[in-house]
């Protein structure tokens, strides 16, 4: 039996990155907020400091920041003819948990989306006809343009201390830096991160070749910098265990180091971690939310009743929370019907190796996250994509992080697996290899989404995610001609051999790509093909706000988290300045 | 006092350090000698270690199968040590015999299925199940079609056994024998590349083999310096400011059952002459 | 955020003798075939797989000149022209320092450290009024002759083997900090002045990390404590990444006390001159290439690797490098041989 808890104005159900933003612009509101974070609480000091926190094995390989899979899992299966089965153990992506969610262990890869991306259906249509893209493509338009969504990315990265080179201010184009982005406001916070020598080397062959490389956007600083909320981040020092793990020098951002010490001080601000929420509460007639049911540390159950839910957990876990809520209707791949776990996406991955002579040492550990050069001569919709019969596309450059040894030990084709011949290549190599990765855009599919499992269940008896995915044709078009692009570059760099090897389906969940799983929980300006309206608002329950990469209609070329971030803010604008003023309306008309 | 007391071990060796800690046999600490004084060449084969492994998970027929197996994966050489001299077999026994070993962070439930490659491991195993089960078919099969052991096999023959499971699609005791072969290959890079507090990458020969420095890392000031050689030494999470490297700190070895003497910890002990 | 006065990590004299060019050797091992189809990336076009130029199109930085210790020992002690006083006058006979005096301890520091604080205190970056004639009087040789000389003072590390670590010393040395306190901010930081774990940069203990970072351990309580102040007030402005002065202006002054007191408590490090590692798989050192016979597969199955072990294919197939960035060689993915179809 649940103990019924006092009303709030807002619940937060996970105190991520998200979760922290809206906690902070509601408390400033004026309303009593409480967060529900699952995981445990962590904080820069103690828990992230060396040389603990540089344990490859702990934190890269048995994965200690992610969820544990023996409470909760996903199953996976690559289309409806077979039977989904558990991820026993993560690999192709890694829901992480914990106080401050995946931006305590991200790479701080900050990227805008481009108006193209934002205007994916309108644009491609209009650029290339009606009949360009495969049948089976459920491409859409999200509901919002990149102008408007620009000042709310200048205000994340404004919150992050973004290091990077602008290039395109108020149209003013800025050399150097990426001439294919859209127009910003105005530069970014910091100035770009120092480049390795991976990625000059990387620079100079793509501009021999007529590219524009530039300095990828980073949120690990290139210098100190103290941001609107008055916390004050440090230089980031290149230690080469940013992935996974947690940064000790208080370099990264986030939410801990950008924002969560704000928030925490306010009267307003109530965290609860180690709190499990298992569903969304509704009304009788399922049109408002009226709280959660969460389990605390000890097992016992509370209802947190709430005038206002934000869902902000991980995009998988937004979708699931959905369903298991009963809220909206689930995506039938059958019949079509439905949008809650309809368009899942994810990332079109691939690398190129270049290997160097051993009088070149390329110190792959001196490192960070989001550094290095990269160009987007090929993202987006920015190349004539007439000739090629796919959409899409995907930036690339020399934006290593790390040369952890246990998973970085590159070794040439034909090298076996194990033996002296397989010892001699990883010392020939080790220091002498530059890895170029490929970072390719993911469309959805009438096939690819994401619903209930009929069989397995977690710890607490209630069904696991299912994951239904396969990469579209389209996308293995995309990912074979650009990646043999990126190939024509690593062959100007110098090395002695080139090896790189374009994404081939079918998909598996046994070999890292990234964890950038979207959709499911789509926005749009259409209620039969959306979950969410513009502002991020249930169009099912209007007290309910659902907010993450979920509300992605599809994948863009670049990570994630910046365009989370602007619309978590575009949200909270909507939810403080709008919705507020009449509570409990749709913001939008259906 | 000891360097790792701000945090209990437990902690700062992550989850595996139950492994380690186990009270449950005697656990001999390996004796880490402090990097040499000269110039260390990689190329040079290492000092013997100065005590000998107790392993609390593996039976001896199982070590020694693990032992030579493991000889081979990444042998000694010129190039430097192999996964012996390293200590690989101690952290596979250290990983076996603890929270990893026994399901920790695994969906262990049914209905259990096999799947396709994509779908990645499916077995009801946990790891330490998978060994045993393994090891126990191997044996059973060199024995019955051999009438010998693995370690007693030469060197080539034993590469082919290998490969045989490497490539294999026959049942160990439930266990397909190329996943037993993979968990076995992925295990022996963990142990030669994981930081020695595991018990593996002994004196961290493979990290100076390669050149890669280990748990101390920050470079903002060298990352400019394009092509630079580093040859700073490695440095491990359990290392002193003596450049000792503590495996376990003194204060939370196990202390002997009853009055079965613990082969080895009075020498572990005296790394550290008349300190606390 | 160029500094010109960083000197990149010297290679030690004694291993230059044995330099051999790298050899010319073949990518691809001695055993093994090449499976074409993984590397192949489009039908038309240029072959994968080939050998394309042989040097990157940016150079490495030039090897910074070698220190001579015998001539940085003749500066140290009898001193050199246009007034280059003898540093053994201050720093004593045998590089130790003087508590008394603030003059820090230079046996065992690393050469690149001290060559750069010379530089810093020629060019002003580092404030002294004492070292300022000085180093304006030495030539950028000399400066690297006297690092080379001091660096290689100090214990040898086999006499430092086994002594242990001195801990926490009691209350009341050493300036009267609280030794304790300087313990905790060494490993564990201060969350509530977004102080990191000194031991992050300066190694365990205070051991120091060369080529960057000084070795604090045995260093004298009252010129680490007055470093401190050059950090906080500008007169030092040796650390281009700013962590040295944000960490200087949030101690108080009894962490400062308390960082001195700790650290000077510790047993100085060994020499860091006598330190060095040659990784196998450099110029110094090539990779030896197994001759036939060696340990490993020979049969076509040598490479395959599926990803299905117990931790799901890492770190076979690669880790967060994305497929390719490491571990197994089948291109870039692992080879998806489909057993029999699942029953449902």
């Amino acid at each position: 039996m649940a103990t019924r808890l006092k009303e709030v104005d807002a619940v937060m159900i996970g105190v991520g990155l998200v979760g922290t933003m809206l906690g902070r612009e509601l408390t400033k509101a004026g309303l009593k907020v409480v967060g529900l974070e699952r995981g445990n609480p962590q904080f820069t000091v103690p828990d992230f400091q060396g040389p603990q926190m540089h344990d490859e094995l702990r934190y890269a390989v048995r994965k200690a920041f992610m969820q544990d899979n023996t409470k909760e899992a996903i199953t996976f299966r690559n289309n409806v003819n077979q039977t989904a089965l558990p991820i026993r153990r993560w690999e192709s992506f890694l829901p992480g948990t914990g106080l401050g969610g995946a931006a305590v262990h991200w790479n701080g890869q900050t990227w805008r989306f481009q108006d193209s991306d934002f205007q994916m259906r309108t644009k491609t249509i209009q650029r290339y006809g009606q009949n360009f893209m495969d049948p089976e493509l459920t491409v859409q338009d999200w509901g919002v343009t990149a102008a408007e969504i620009e000042p709310y990315y200048d205000r994340f990265e404004y919150l992050l201390g973004t290091s990077g080179l602008a290039g395109n201010v108020k149209g003013q184009k800025n050399p150097g830096g990426n001439p294919f982005e859209d127009a910003r406001s105005r530069g970014y916070p910091t100035p770009p991160m120092k480049e390795p020598y991976g990625s000059a080397i990387f620079r100079k062959a793509a501009a021999s070749l007529g590219y524009h490389p530039f300095p990828q956007p980073s949120s690990n600083l290139s210098q100190p910098y103290t941001n609107p909320e008055g916390l004050t981040m440090q230089t980031c020092m290149f230690c080469g265990y940013c992935e996974r793990f947690a940064c000790e020098h208080y370099a990264k951002s986030s939410p801990q180091t950008i924002l969560l010490p704000v928030l925490l001080k306010d009267k307003n601000f109530t965290l609860k971690t180690q709190s499990h929420v298992l569903h969304i509460n509704l009304s009788q007639d399922k049109k408002t939310a009226t709280g959660v049911t969460y389990i605390d540390a000890s097992g016992k159950q509370f209802e947190q009743p709430a005038k206002l839910v934000i869902l902000c957990g991980f995009a998988l876990n937004n979708v699931r929370m959905l369903l298991l809520s009963g809220i909206g209707q689930p995506y039938d791949p059958k019949t079509g019907e439905g949008t809650v776990g309809r368009n899942y996406a994810y990332q079109t991955m691939s690398t190129v190796q270049v290997f160097f002579d051993e009088s070149v040492n390329i110190n792959p550990f001196m490192r960070s996250g989001a550094n290095g050069t990269a160009i987007a001569d090929f993202s987006c919709d920015n190349f004539d994509h007439g000739p090629h019969k796919f959409v899409g596309g995907a930036y690339f450059g020399d934006v290593m992080t790390n040369g952890r040894p246990i998973e970085f030990h590159p070794t040439p084709p034909g090298t076996p697996a194990w033996g002296a011949a397989w010892k001699a290549a990883v010392v020939k190599h080790y220091n002498h290899t530059i890895v170029l990765n490929v970072h390719g855009s993911s469309v959805s599919t009438r096939n690819n989404y994401l619903d209930l499992d009929p069989t397995y269940k977690d710890a607490w008896g209630l069904p696991l995610l299912r994951i239904t995915f396969d990469f579209p044709a389209n996308d293995l078009r995309m990912s074979q001609y650009i990646t043999g692009k990126a190939v024509e570059v690593g062959r100007a760099m110098g090395g002695r051999l080139v090896n790189g090897s374009a994404r081939k389906g079918p998909y598996g969940i046994t070999q890292y790509q990234t964890t950038h799983n979207t959709g499911g929980t789509v926005m749009g300006l259409d209620p039969k093909t959306s979950v969410v309206n513009k502002y991020l608002q249930s169009w099912d329950v209007p007290n309910l706000f659902v907010i993450g990469a979920s509300n992605f209609p599809q994948n863009a070329t670049y990570n994630p988290t910046d365009t989370v971030g602007a619309l978590a803010y575009f949200s909270a604008n909507a939810i403080v300045n709008q919705y507020l003023k009449s509570p409990g309306r749709p913001l939008v008309q259906a | 006092m000891e360097k790792l007391t701000r945090r209990t071990f437990f902690k700062a060796a992550g989850a595996t350090a139950a492994a380690l800690t186990s009270q449950a046999q005697a656990l001999t600490r390996d004796v880490q000698e402090p990097a040499q004084g000269q110039a260390v060449n990689a190329g040079a084969a290492p000092a013997a270690s100065a005590a000998p492994v107790h392993y609390i998970f593996f039976r001896p027929d199982e070590a020694r199968f693990v032992e030579a197996a493991v000889a081979r994966l990444i042998p000694a050489d010129a190039n430097g040590p192999g996964a012996v001299e390293a200590g690989v077999p101690n952290y596979i026994d250290r990983q076996l015999g603890g929270a990893w070993g026994a399901g920790e962070r695994l969906y262990r439930s049914g209905p259990w299925q096999a799947g396709l490659a994509g779908q990645g491991y499916q077995l009801p195993f946990t790891p330490s199940e998978l060994f045993r089960n393994s090891l126990r078919a191997v044996n059973d099969d060199l024995q019955k079609r051999r009438n010998t052991t693995f370690d007693k096999l030469p060197g080539k023959e034993q590469d082919a056994y290998l490969e045989s499971l490497q490539t294999g699609q026959q049942s160990l005791n439930g266990v397909p024998a190329h996943t037993f072969f993979e968990s076995l290959l992925a295990l022996t890079i963990e142990g030669f590349f994981a930081d020695p507090i595991y018990g593996g990458n002994k004196d961290m020969a493979a990290w100076k083999m390669i050149g890669f420095p280990g748990a101390y890392a920050s470079y903002y000031h060298l990352v400019d310096q394009y092509g630079v050689l580093f040859t700073r030494p490695p440095i491990s999470i359990g290392e002193d400011n003596r450049r000792t490297i503590h495996i376990m700190p003194a204060s939370q070895e196990p202390k002997a059952i009853g009055q079965n003497p613990v082969h080895g910890t009075e020498a572990a002990h005296t790394t550290r002459k008349g300190g606390k | 955020m160029k500094t010109d006065h960083i000197i990149p990590v010297m290679l030690a004299a004694l291993v230059l003798s044995a330099c051999q060019k790298s050899t010319k050797s073949d990518a691809t091992p001695a055993q093994g075939k090449q499976p074409a189809a993984a590397i192949q990336t489009q039908a038309a076009g240029p072959q994968n797989g080939q050998q394309a130029a042989t040097s990157p199109p940016v150079a490495p930085v030039a090897p910074e000149p070698q220190g001579k210790p015998q001539a940085g020992q003749q500066l140290a002690s009898a001193g050199g022209q246009n007034g280059i006083t003898a540093c053994v006058g201050c720093h004593g006979a045998q590089g130790e320092g003087n508590a008394q005096g603030g003059f820090p301890r230079l046996a065992g520091q690393g050469e690149a450290y001290l060559a750069r604080q010379l530089t810093a205190y020629a060019n002003g970056t580092r404030v002294n009024p004492i070292m300022q004639p000085i180093a304006k009087a030495m030539n950028a040789q000399q400066m690297r002759d006297a690092a080379a000389y001091y660096a290689s003072l100090g214990d040898a590390p086999d006499a430092a083997a086994g002594v242990p670590a001195a801990g926490v010393p009691a209350a009341g040395k050493a300036g009267g900090g609280n030794a304790e306190r300087g313990r905790v901010l060494s490993e564990i930081g201060d969350n509530s002045k977004e102080v990191q774990a000194c031991a992050n940069c300066h190694g365990p203990g205070g051991l120091g990390r060369q080529p960057v970072y000084p070795y604090l351990a045995g260093q004298h309580a009252g010129y680490l404590t007055a470093a401190m102040g050059e950090w906080k007030n500008g007169n030092r402005k040796t650390d281009p990444s700013g962590q040295m002065p944000h960490v200087a202006r949030q101690l108080a002054d009894a962490d400062v006390a308390a960082l001195s007191a700790y650290y000077s408590a510790q047993p100085a490090p060994p020499s860091a001159a006598k330190l060095v590692n040659i990784p196998a798989g450099s110029s110094q050192h090539p990779a030896v290439m197994p001759g036939p016979g060696a340990p490993g597969p020979s049969g076509p199955g040598g490479g395959t690797v599926r990803g299905t072990g117990t931790e799901q294919g890492a770190p076979i197939t690669g880790g967060a490098q994305g497929p390719g960035g490491g571990g197994g060689t089948q291109g870039n993915q692992p080879q998806n041989e489909t057993p029999p179809p699942v029953k449902r």
